[in-house]
């Protein structure tokens, strides 16, 4: 009787691995209300299969990620993403290089809540040195990062917000915020 | 030489039967496919032929049956061909039409295949310093452009001096260089005035007198 529990807990716990995973890059969500009659099934709560989760992610070089966007929204709806751990001594990355760092500076300057594009325009021709380069990546970068569903612009009033989807690629903010004003300084320097 | 011609009209019938039969038995892949109408067009222009085969009847009958045969084989695959002319036409609106309504009929779902997103640290930092590699990109094209215009300044002025040398040389003064160029450059007189000429001087006056 107990192996066979041990059995349908070890399937339901690849299965919601495998819901998390293959929903990880696509419209869908998987959120936590959506995961814990799975951990009703099996018994246990679902802080602890989130926890179960996370330790066999983190052991193929994953890491599962648990994004609520506001305090406004309640903890079951936060959302459930996998991504390659970051932390990974690994040069790699599903954007380009140049999208990547835009998305990186959106990152620091508007974190969980907005920006202008304005603000963001700023930081760049400060990087750049150059206003109508920054203007020209600046708006190549939108427009695919909006289409990878990584930003949501308001172009009315000029805002951008980085999607839960992004909030889960990135690294830690206090990181990039380092990387950042250390390029600046080093372009001030020059 | 009647009997030359004789000769070389009946190897060009056996030669016309040999493609017939080739094309025949490789039924239709024959390669020189353009070679039969050409030779048989060369052949009805030609009125010792209709002779040649009234004479050498067993000549005549294997050349007609084999021509009928032919005929025959060489229709069918033109119209087999034209058929899959049509058929390839269609075949696109067809496919388009079907995968069209069994997507909007909700029959088939499309996956796309699964990624796991990544954005490592290693990669941000360099996407970072890319943004460096930009702006240094820029500087050099800058320095490359400035360098580029300056060159171009100086060609410009190097222009002018010509110009002013030629119409210097028209109005008959510079009298050294004159002189020069009316002894010949490897004349004794011309190396003294080289001597005494400077480079600038030289280089300007056998350009403009180029020029002229």
């Amino acid at each position: 009787m107990s192996a066979k529990n041990d059995d349908l807990k070890e399937e339901i716990i690849r299965t919601v691995a495998a819901m998390i995973t293959m929903h990880a890059w696509r419209e869908h969500k998987i959120t936590l209300k959506k995961i814990s009659p799975y951990a009703k099934r099996i018994g246990i709560s679902t802080k602890e299969l989130i926890e179960e989760l996370s330790k066999r992610f983190e052991r193929v070089g994953l890491k599962l990620r648990l994004v609520k966007r506001s305090s406004k929204i309640s903890d079951d709806e936060a959302e459930l993403f996998v991504v390659v751990d970051p932390r990974l001594k690994i040069s790699a990355g599903s954007l380009d290089r140049i999208t990547s760092a835009v998305l990186a500076i959106i990152f620091v300057r508007a974190g969980t809540g907005t920006t202008t594009v304005e603000n963001i325009l700023k930081t760049l021709s400060q990087v750049l040195g150059n206003k109508q380069k920054a203007t020209e990546i600046l708006s190549r970068a939108l427009r695919k990062l909006e289409k990878m569903k990584l930003i949501k612009v308001d172009r009315e009033k000029g805002f951008i917000e980085l999607t839960s989807k992004a909030l889960a690629i990135l690294p830690e903010k206090e990181e990039l915020e380092a990387m950042l004003v250390e390029l600046i300084s080093d372009q001030s320097i020059r | 030489m009647a009997e030359e011609r004789d000769e070389a009209t009946l190897r060009y019938i056996r030669e016309l039967i040999g493609y017939l039969e080739r094309y025949l038995s490789s039924k239709g892949l024959f390669a020189d496919l353009e070679k039969i109408p050409v030779i048989l067009e060369n052949l009805s222009r030609s009125d010792e032929v209709s002779e040649k085969i009234v004479d050498n009847s067993l000549l005549g009958t294997k050349l007609f049956q084999k021509l009928r045969k032919y005929l025959s084989s060489h229709l069918s695959r033109i119209d087999k061909k034209l058929d899959e002319i049509m058929l390839q036409f269609a075949l696109p609106l067809v496919l388009s039409k079907m995968a069209f309504d069994i997507f909007s009929l909700g029959k088939m779902k499309v996956i796309p295949p699964i990624k796991v997103p990544i954005l490592t640290r290693q990669y941000l930092r360099s996407s970072i310093r890319s943004l460096k590699k930009i702006v240094e990109r820029d500087k050099a094209r800058r320095i490359l452009e400035k360098k580029r215009y300056s060159e171009l300044a100086s060609l410009m002025r190097f222009k002018e001096l010509i110009e002013i040398k030629k119409e210097e040389l028209k109005a008959g003064l510079g009298r050294k260089f004159q002189r020069l160029i009316a002894g010949g450059l490897t004349s004794l007189e011309a190396l003294e005035l080289i001597k005494i000429m400077s480079r600038r001087e030289l280089i300007l006056g056998v350009l403009a007198f180029l020029e002229m």
